[in-house]
């Protein structure tokens, strides 16, 4: 049931009824509303009520207003003078309830119980406890000022280095762009004459393949010459049944002819002729002395050569996609911009074997001549001056990144909380050793060191609206059995050292630590001034 | 309090076994009937005809009040049972049937009764050889019939219930094995006869068979009730199609609803209610029991009163079955629900009054941490200005889990801690189970160790198994030695670091033993006396807080009411301890059992029960959070519980919104206490217990039987939770035939045998306070309830269509035994009848000094404006002021300002 449901004027007003009214409970700011000769409004402007209403032990207004100094209304508000001490307002159901809330007493006037005047201690130990937190954030304040200073040394460090950093980059970029020049300018005489050495070999090569082949004719030629008159009869042929394109007859005379295109040929008109026909089929007698047919495999640039052309162009392509890739594939890619590269295979894989290595050495192109070879070095050179300083420039970029994302996180008021960036404190507890780096991440290690886990990661600033920095939260930490993920959130405290002074799982997996700090003082706090004997209320 | 997750954690640890799913109970845990051997052979025992008979020759009456005869078995000659009939005072009948000359005691249940039954005078009439007549109490009889037996009972000449009707009653009497594990006449090699395993657990089986079943019907009856404790339908369901309802008292993980299987508490006894009559049956026995339930439409004739031929009657057709003890049954002939609660109290006892404290609000998680937290509780609800009366500490406040202890490095200085909670009159209360931590540096174990205090093994070794702390034994409360001792463990010379205002709870009762069978005591385990565990297994949790009570009674010397809280019970719990219903989960569907499991042990004699707030496992959502305080705020026992897995919980951690609705449930609460502690009054009184099913109010409203969504405070009050989440509407059905209800909200009436929809919103808690009827109730705030005992008194008086009403008072100082030593108490009757409304004392002997007084009267229903109220006190007269409300009817009156204890009479003109 609620009282204000019965909210409604009474008809009459008696006399006997009415108790005195002194202004019991009336905040001074609210004495003006509070006339006794005149009918009195409720606050909340919803009923007016005869004055004798006001304190008589029942509750007429909605929103308590006229039993400000009895329990009669369960919302309404009691002021207590609290002489000597600060005036405050408390519930007035805490009216006459047999406890003393305030410390003046007149809270309890209408009971049996004896409250003993408390303002004088209060007003002491208040003073006392305003003095001791004065004192604390004044002490912490000055140690604020030495850390931040330090900090501020430290901060402007970075920055000095951070803008050398910048201005490294800038010129490492333009000295790119020169390098990128003397680069492509060497590997224009480079290309040339590679691309001569190249077609020599390639020529070298078709004389080659004509010489094969033509040995090769002759080979069969005489190989099927049996009676070495220097003709290939339809008889010395048609023994080689191997040619029958029909394989399921007989490799007639007529077939043996029609590949002969007459009844016996020489040299020449083989070679002209007939080779071709039969050069796919033909096995050459059971003595195995003839070469195969195979052409003598040709040498061909090695994909394991760093000097050829296609190459290098290859890696420039892998380079431009480089700049992109993540920081931790950087060391592999590293690797890969490795020039040498044989040495790079040599040493990295275990070979095969002699033969093999041989022979890939075997099917080489020949040595470049002396000249290509110096320009192939010159040329190297510049690409390794290209890619040291894009190295350079990877890891600059990579240290401006971290830079700039550190400066992204909220450092509290005037970045107050820069000083203990990155700092990690402990906490030890009986089981365990809480650390937390501060806006990376937080852990719970056992005693022992057999097990640590991450009870949260740096997440926000999650104190209250109007006291943001009061507190830190550090969520999505490894998850529980059967729970969630851990996390904690960290209150700051003001003190005049850095540490850690409490930590507690009030909820499973749900942490929370105090942690002191100069930098949680508050200089307005500070900066109150002490007026001994002099009470300020 | 909590369960065996942990036993899940502590399993794989020593077993290194699959962690099983954490959704549901595992059923496999627990047997079903075809597991257990006993209720397999008496399920399929289904004879055309029973095989029982009387032997007319030696029936006697022993005195005034008892007969006795033999009952014998036709197919075995040399087994004699011997039969009692006792007439009891209040219309009640017992019946015993023992054996006559048994091979082994059959134990006989004691601890249920609150003292010997008062036989009275029966009248028997011999009609024919074969029916044996009674008549008894107020229009009460039974006919006996005596072959085949057979035992018919009667209330106001109507036929109500029925014995072996069915030919279902078995007893298996106690035999010797012989080697081949047959006996020449009986059919005893059945496979569970002399020993059963289940799971990996044996059970040795040492004395045999020695069940018992019988069939008890009820006749011209649609619903039975009661049987506690299940998660299930109040009107209890039929059982053909499943289990039968399984008394064992177990620790269960994370319960299903709506089946049969045990929980943790058992009450054999069972209501039938109809629109002519309500009738119990309660047979004492403490033994694993089944009970099978069946709706049957029969026909009916008897001997004396044939029924109406061809016209089929609705019947409740019941089969128990008891693994060990004696037939021991109580009939309560009703024929009103209130003389049913009556009758049932008289036998087992009623629930005390519980000091005033205990029945407001309790703050509970397993667990606040330490002091500063449960400090930083207390602040907070002073912060948020919510009442509260009770803050808890569950086990971790212990050195590890060894109770009586405190672990010093949390608690370091309990006394001031109690002291500092006690400012605002608030209490604290403990934890402790009867697991006893094996380790010798432990004063309990090691003293009780000595001197041989702990349950045996059926070789005579002290039995082991694990729980919280591990490696534990059990104390042997059967033994009233050991009782005694565990007693004084309680006063506060021993129980170091408590005060008078510490209290208690017992939890883990049943016993729970995680590495035991069904997480229980195996059944062979000897108990003082010789007795199995087997044939006493359901008394172990209520002897345990017996004897806790008794402790904290002796703490005070008998001065301060104890509270304490058990999870466990039996028959004659409610005695000495309130009740929760254990780990139940935060889903809607467990709220909403709330209601049926509540009214089941309300109609069973348990009045001071409730069940966790918000749900023990899992985090409710903040709207479940919500109507859940909401809906408990109008059930007995208010307490919020969570698991230790759980989010922190506490009323304001949920948003404004949600602080500011928690926070009027609660003050809603504490508005009715002098309402609940009146009607606490009256069950201590009466037997009625405050929370009651719509029908024990309006017991020919046919539309009520089944209700189990909603339930009474009181013959005044009106409750249907809110128990979904989405919803904007609720269909409140007014039971009772030209009745007025009155929406305490609106002040709306409506009118009875209606169904209405209702709109509601998250401000809803339906509640209606019916037409006839006056509630007293204190509007005014407090931090707790102990320091309202001055306040002043409102009265609502609802009118009824002759503008009457009327309504009672009891208060007195809220914790201590005065009112029953010193008759230091207010009792008072408020009758509003011809425009007058008056206050007398309803124990003119009593005296009792409060300054309370009546602030407040507020009538609704009054029909006009009156022109003045008057009111006279003695040789005082006064004029109060008043207001009316004539679009509600409400008339208001102002500070009509007599003292609670004066006699007073207010006339309207």
């Amino acid at each position: 049931m609620h009282v204000a449901v019965i909210l409604c004027s009474f008809t009459s007003i008696s006399d006997g009824n009415g108790e005195q009214t002194v202004l019991r409970g009336v905040q001074t700011s609210l004495l003006s509303m509070y006339i006794p000769s005149k009918p009195f409004t409720c606050l909340d402007g919803s009923l007016t009520v005869p004055f004798e209403f006001v304190n008589d032990d029942y509750c007429d207004c909605q929103d308590g207003s006229d039993e400000p100094g009895t329990s009669a209304c369960s919302n309404g508000q009691f002021f207590c003078e609290n002489k000597g001490y600060l005036g405050t307002l408390i519930p007035s159901h805490f009216v006459g309830d047999g406890i003393c809330d305030c410390c003046d007493g007149s809270d309890e006037y209408e009971t049996t119980i004896v409250c003993n005047n408390t303002c004088f201690e209060l007003t002491q130990k208040f003073q006392a406890v305003r003095d001791a937190r004065r004192t604390l954030h004044e002490a912490g304040i000055a140690k604020k000022k030495e850390i931040i200073a330090k900090s501020k040394a430290i901060t402007s460090e970075r920055q000095e280095h951070f803008n050398k950093l910048e201005q490294d980059l800038n010129n490492l970029e333009n000295d790119l762009k020169e390098k990128e020049k003397l680069k492509q300018e060497a590997e224009v005489p480079e290309y040339a004459a590679k691309e001569k050495n190249q077609k020599l070999w390639e020529e070298n090569r078709a004389m080659q393949q004509v010489m094969v082949r033509d040995q090769q004719i002759r080979e069969i030629f005489v190989d099927l010459d049996t009676n070495e008159d220097s003709l290939v009869s339809i008889d010395e042929l048609q023994k080689h049944t191997e040619l029958d394109i029909n394989q399921e007859n007989e490799f007639t005379v007529e077939e043996v002819r029609s590949i002969l295109g007459s009844d016996s040929v020489n040299f020449n008109e083989f070679n002209a002729i007939v080779f071709e026909k039969i050069s796919n089929s033909y096995q050459s007698s059971p003595e195995p002395t003839t070469p195969t047919l195979e052409p003598t495999p040709l040498p061909e640039p090695s994909i394991y050569s760093a000097t050829t052309p296609s190459s290098i162009l290859e890696k420039h392509g892998y380079e431009e996609e480089e700049v992109t890739t993540t920081s931790s594939s950087y060391k592999d890619n590293e690797e890969e911009n490795n020039n040498d590269r044989d040495d790079y295979h040599e040493s990295s894989s275990v070979s095969t074997s002699l033969e093999h290595e041989k022979h890939i050495h075997a099917s080489l192109a020949p040595e470049y001549d002396d000249e290509t070879k110096v320009l192939i070095q010159i040329a190297d050179q510049a690409r390794n001056e290209y890619n040291q300083v894009k190295e350079k420039i990877i890891q600059i970029k990579r240290q401006i990144q971290d830079f700039k994302k550190q400066s992204d996180v909220d450092l509290g008021p005037n970045n107050d909380y820069a000083p203990i960036l990155d700092e990690c404190f402990d906490y030890d507890e009986r089981e365990y050793t809480y650390r937390i780096c501060m806006f990376k991440t937080a852990k719970q290690i056992s005693k022992g060191g057999s097990s640590q886990v991450t009870i949260g990661y740096w997440d926000s600033w999650s104190g209250p609206k109007d006291d943001k920095y009061l507190k830190m939260k550090y969520s999505n930490g490894a998850t529980c059995w059967n729970g969630p993920p851990r996390s904690l959130t960290v209150t700051l405290k003001c003190g005049t050292e850095q540490k850690l002074s409490d930590v507690r799982e009030p909820s499973r997996c749900e942490y929370t630590m105090t942690f002191e700090t100069p930098l949680a003082c508050d200089e307005t706090i500070a900066n109150r001034s002490l007026h001994p004997g002099h009470v300020e209320f | 309090m909590k369960n065996i997750l942990h036993l899940v954690h502590y399993i794989v640890v020593l077993f290194v076994l699959n962690i099983p799913s954490i959704e549901n109970v595992d059923r496999s845990n627990f047997k079903t009937c075809e597991q257990s051997g006993f209720c397999r052979r008496q399920r399929k025992y289904k004879p055309d005809r029973s095989s029982y008979e009387i032997d007319l020759n030696t029936i006697k009456i022993v005195k005034s009040g008892h007969l006795r005869c033999l009952l014998l078995d036709n197919t075995k000659s040399h087994v004699k049972f011997k039969l009692d009939i006792f007439t009891l005072e209040h219309n009640s009948l017992r019946v015993k049937i023992n054996e006559r000359n048994p091979i082994r005691r059959r134990y006989e249940v004691k601890h249920s009764l609150v003292g010997e039954p008062k036989l009275v005078d029966m009248n028997i009439t011999n009609l024919d050889g074969n029916q044996i007549q009674g008549s008894f109490g107020k229009a009460a009889r039974f006919l006996l019939h005596v072959k085949p037996f057979r035992l018919d009972l009667f209330t106001n000449d109507m036929f109500v219930m029925s014995v072996n009707s069915k030919h279902l009653f078995n007893f298996e009497h106690y035999r010797k094995k012989t080697q081949s594990n047959k006996t020449t006449t009986d059919n005893d090699s059945e496979d569970g006869m002399w020993e059963e395993t289940f799971k990996t657990h044996k059970d040795s089986k040492p004395y045999g068979p020695s069940s018992i079943g019988v069939d008890v019907n009820f006749i011209n009856f649609e619903n039975v009730y009661g049987i506690p404790e299940h998660a299930d339908a109040f009107s209890l369901r039929s059982t053909h199609d499943g289990d039968p309802y399984r008394l064992y008292n177990v620790d269960i993980f994370e319960y299903d609803l709506q089946n049969p299987m045990a929980l943790y508490g058992s009450v054999p006894y069972m209501l039938a209610h109809g629109e002519h009559a309500t009738v119990g049956f309660f047979w004492m026995n403490a033994a694993e029991g089944w009970i099978d339930v069946n709706h049957n439409k029969n026909l009916f004739s008897t001997a004396t009163k044939p029924i109406t031929d061809n016209i089929e009657i609705p019947e409740v057709t019941t089969h128990w079955m008891f693994e060990s003890g004696i037939f021991d049954g109580f009939f309560f002939m009703g024929p009103t629900p209130r003389d049913i609660f009556k009758q049932y109290t008289t036998i087992t006892g009623a629930a005390p009054l519980p000091p005033l404290w205990a029945i407001a609000y309790h703050q509970c998680r397993w667990n606040y941490i330490d002091e500063d937290d449960v400090r930083g509780v207390l602040n907070g609800f002073e912060q948020h200005q919510i009442p509260l009366d009770v803050i808890w500490l569950d086990i971790e406040h212990t050195n590890g889990k060894r109770y009586f202890t405190w672990d010093l490095k949390k608690f370091p200085n309990p006394e001031k801690l109690q002291n500092d909670i006690a400012f605002y009159r608030r209490k604290l209360v403990t934890i402790s189970d009867p697991h006893i931590k094996k380790d010798d540096a432990y004063h309990i174990y090691s003293e009780a160790k000595a001197r041989g205090y702990f349950v045996k093994t059926k070789d005579g070794q002290d039995y082991e198994g694990s729980c919280w702390p591990g490696s534990s034994m059990w104390l042997d409360f059967f033994n009233p030695d050991i009782s005694q001792w565990y007693s004084q463990r309680y006063l506060l010379e021993n129980y170091k670091g408590s005060t008078e205002n510490l209290f208690l709870w017992n939890d883990m009762n049943e016993p729970s033993v995680f590495n035991g069978p069904e997480i229980t005591f195996p059944k062979d385990l000897v108990h003082h006396g010789g007795w199995e565990d087997r044939e006493v297994h359901n008394l172990y949790g209520m002897l345990q807080h017996m004897s806790t009570f008794q402790g904290l009674v002796n703490r005070s010397h008998g001065h301060i009411r104890p509270f304490l809280l058990t999870r466990s019970f039996f028959a004659g719990s409610q005695r000495t301890a309130a009740v929760w219903t254990g780990d139940n989960s935060a889903q809607w569907s467990h709220l909403k059992v709330t209601v049926p499991m509540l009214l089941s042990l309300s109609v069973t004699g348990f009045g001071f029960i409730g069940a966790d707030v918000g749900g023990f496992f899992s985090n409710p959502d903040p709207k479940l959070l919500v109507r859940w305080y909401q809906a408990a705020a109008y059930q007995p026992f208010y307490r919020e519980h969570a698991h230790i897995d759980t989010t922190r919980r506490e009323p304001w951690l949920f948003g404004n919104d949600n602080t500011r609705l928690i926070r009027q449930s609660i003050e809603a609460r504490y508005t009715y206490l002098p309402y609940w502690y009146t009607l606490f009054y009256k069950q201590e009184r009466q037997g009625v217990p405050p929370m009651l099913p719509l029908w024990a109010n309006f017991p020919k409203d046919k539309n009520t039987f089944k209700t189990e969504d909603s339930f009474m405070i009181g013959n005044g009050l009106l409750v249907y939770p809110v128990a979904d989440a989405d919803i904007n509407q609720i269909s409140v059905y007014f039971p009772g035939e030209n009745t007025i209800w009155y929406d305490l909200r609106t002040f709306n009436p409506y009118k009875g045998s209606e169904t209405v929809l209702i709109n509601v919103n998250m401000e809803s808690i339906p509640a209606y306070q019916l037409g006839g009827v006056i509630i007293p109730r204190r509007l005014r705030k407090r931090r707790s309830s102990m320091i309202a005992l001055n306040d002043p008194i409102t009265l609502i008086v609802t009118l009824d269509r002759y503008l009457e009403a009327k309504g009672e008072l009891y208060m007195d100082d809220g914790y201590t035994y005065d009112y029953r030593r010193k008759r230091q108490l207010v009792h008072r009757r408020f009758i509003f009848k011809n425009n007058e409304l008056r206050s007398k004392s309803l124990d003119t002997s009593s005296k009792f000094v409060t300054e309370a007084w009546i602030e407040r009267i507020i009538v609704l229903g009054y029909p006009k404006n009156p022109n003045k109220v008057i009111i006279n006190s003695g040789d005082k007269h006064a004029t109060p002021l008043h207001s009316y409300q004539a679009a509600t009817h409400t008339l208001v009156i102002r500070r009509p300002g007599p003292l609670v204890t004066s006699d007073w009479t207010l006339t309207i003109s």
